[in-house]
């Protein structure tokens, strides 16, 4: 589904941020991707997400080759992965279900379907009766729930989550990880890029590290540092 | 663009076309009230005497002979002392002098004479008379208002390079205010051309409601100016419109909205090709 082949990155002229990344993610499966902060999680996951293109090495995603696709081949491709980011990204002058329907919006969904799974969909992360409300006048917790509710409305193949419980306590936390479960027994593969430790030891699913800008795979159980 | 602005350049942008069309109005009413009418200047075959009454028959009579002159009619004393007075003074001084006589010459407007075959054949009757078929004058009234009119029109190319810079300028703005939003539509897949819809759809709705706003304006101050009347606008009572000027102003307001449109579309474009 993704496949990284001795990929690197840079920005720029500046130093190989990510180097020699090989590694392929399945259909269907679950992963932490750990690693201390600036160790480069966010740049592997905007890789992912196709917001950036590997300066060496092959990166294929739904078996396309993104070193050699068009840009305008790319936005159909992202629709496929849905994407949680670390500081939300929600569109303040939007409520919370036009936030959550921009995905189906933009690919010209009928606004029927459109209320039937925005609203089903706010409901499973907990905020059907939030759906007229501005996004400013939600927690932080809240806030996240409908950032994932947006990235997974459209039913993407891949869900790629940037600290999604950063800024969240920790019950709230350990819930959103059990919405992202709870998805990927669906059969969506979700990857989750982290540093708290403590969550991470509470799930049981296959951990990616980087460090130093390489990337490892560490048994279930295993811990950094 | 916004609301303002488009409304600015249609009221520009109509006014200079307005302005354009009278002038090519005045420049054919000159054209046609001139050169439908010659004058002949009859000057006695003796010096310091009015011509003879003998020398005015062999005019009228050569004149009238000509296929293509209809009417022709010696300018009254009267009023021939009524168009003098003002530059050499009392009646009685201007009855005194050997004034030429003067002919108003209609002329068929459909198979007019040649202006030189007239002046021959009348010369060869009257060698003291001379033909003016205002020619003269025509052209340099025509080269006046046509300049007019092209400075008009070049007015309005003025108008609408402006236009296009500013929505341009507009969409730049928009799109850099709107960056995040941009960069946010990007990455859950939203293609350039959806994105670019957006902002085209909002100039649109603002540039359909600039230019109404323009009409509304325009047409207020039409209306004050033919209120006002010619001694405030002389050039408006030259004002009637045809057919094609109608189409052409039309086409103003819609052509502001769809400039708008098309140029917020390739601006949006082009930026979000810089973009992730």
């Amino acid at each position: 589904m993704i496949s990284f082949d001795n990929v690197g990155f840079r920005y720029g002229v500046g130093p190989e941020i990510l180097r020699d990344i090989s590694i392929t993610l399945e259909a269907g499966s679950f992963h932490f991707l750990t690693g201390p902060s600036g160790a480069g999680k966010s740049t592997l996951l905007n890789l992912m997400h196709l917001s950036l293109r590997p300066t060496r090495g092959l990166l294929t995603v739904f078996d396309k080759d993104i070193g050699a696709l068009r840009r305008r081949d790319l936005p159909p491709l992202r629709r496929r992965i849905g994407m949680v980011f670390q500081d939300f990204r929600l569109l303040d002058h939007l409520s919370v279900f036009d936030n959550a329907a921009l995905p189906l919006r933009l690919v010209g969904t009928r606004e029927k379907h459109v209320r039937r799974d925005v609203t089903e969909i706010l409901e499973w992360v907990g905020l059907g009766r939030e759906l007229n409300v501005s996004p400013r006048a939600l927690s932080g917790g809240e806030q996240q729930r409908v950032a994932i509710a947006r990235a997974v409305v459209a039913r993407p193949s891949v869900l790629l989550a940037d600290e999604p419980t950063g800024s969240v306590d920790e019950e709230i936390g350990r819930r959103i990880i059990r919405l992202f479960e709870e998805l990927h027994r669906l059969g969506t593969a979700v990857v989750i890029a982290t540093h708290n430790w403590d969550l991470v030891d509470r799930f049981p699913h296959p951990r990616l590290e980087l460090n130093d800008g390489q990337l490892v795979r560490l048994p279930d159980g295993d811990r950094y540092g | 663009m916004s609301l303002l602005v488009t409304a600015l350049m249609v009221v520009l942008g109509l006014t200079v076309l307005a302005g354009a069309a009278a002038l090519r109005h005045v420049d054919r009413e000159w054209r046609h009230a001139i050169t439908d009418s010659w004058t002949l200047e009859l000057n006695a075959a003796d010096p310091g005497h009015a011509p003879s009454p003998d020398e005015i028959d062999l005019a009228v009579t050569t004149l009238r002979a000509i296929p293509g002159i209809v009417t022709v009619r010696q300018i009254e004393a009267a009023e021939l002392d009524h168009l003098l007075q003002p530059w050499l003074g009392d009646p009685a001084t201007v009855a005194q002098l050997p004034l030429p006589a003067l002919f108003d010459i209609a002329i068929d407007p459909d198979r007019p004479p040649d202006p030189a075959f007239v002046d021959g054949r009348i010369r060869t009757a009257l060698p003291n008379a001379r033909l003016d078929d205002h020619q003269a004058w025509t052209r340099d009234l025509s080269r006046l208002a046509r300049t007019g009119e092209a400075m008009g029109l070049a007015l309005f190319a003025i108008v609408i390079v402006t236009a296009t810079l500013t929505v341009a300028a507009t969409a730049r703005a928009r799109l850099a205010v709107n960056r995040p939003e941009i960069e946010l539509l990007h990455r859950i897949g939203a293609s350039d051309a959806f994105i670019a819809q957006q902002f085209e759809s909002g100039a649109f709705r603002s540039a359909v409601a600039g230019a109404l706003l323009g009409l509304v304006i325009t047409a207020a101050a039409g209306a004050a100016i033919v209120a006002l009347g010619p001694a405030v606008a002389p050039l408006a009572v030259h004002l009637r419109l045809t057919l094609v000027d109608f189409a052409a102003l039309a086409a103003v307001p819609v052509g502001i909205v769809v400039l708008a449109t098309l140029v917020t579309r390739s601006t949006a474009r082009a930026l979000l090709r810089r973009l992730i």
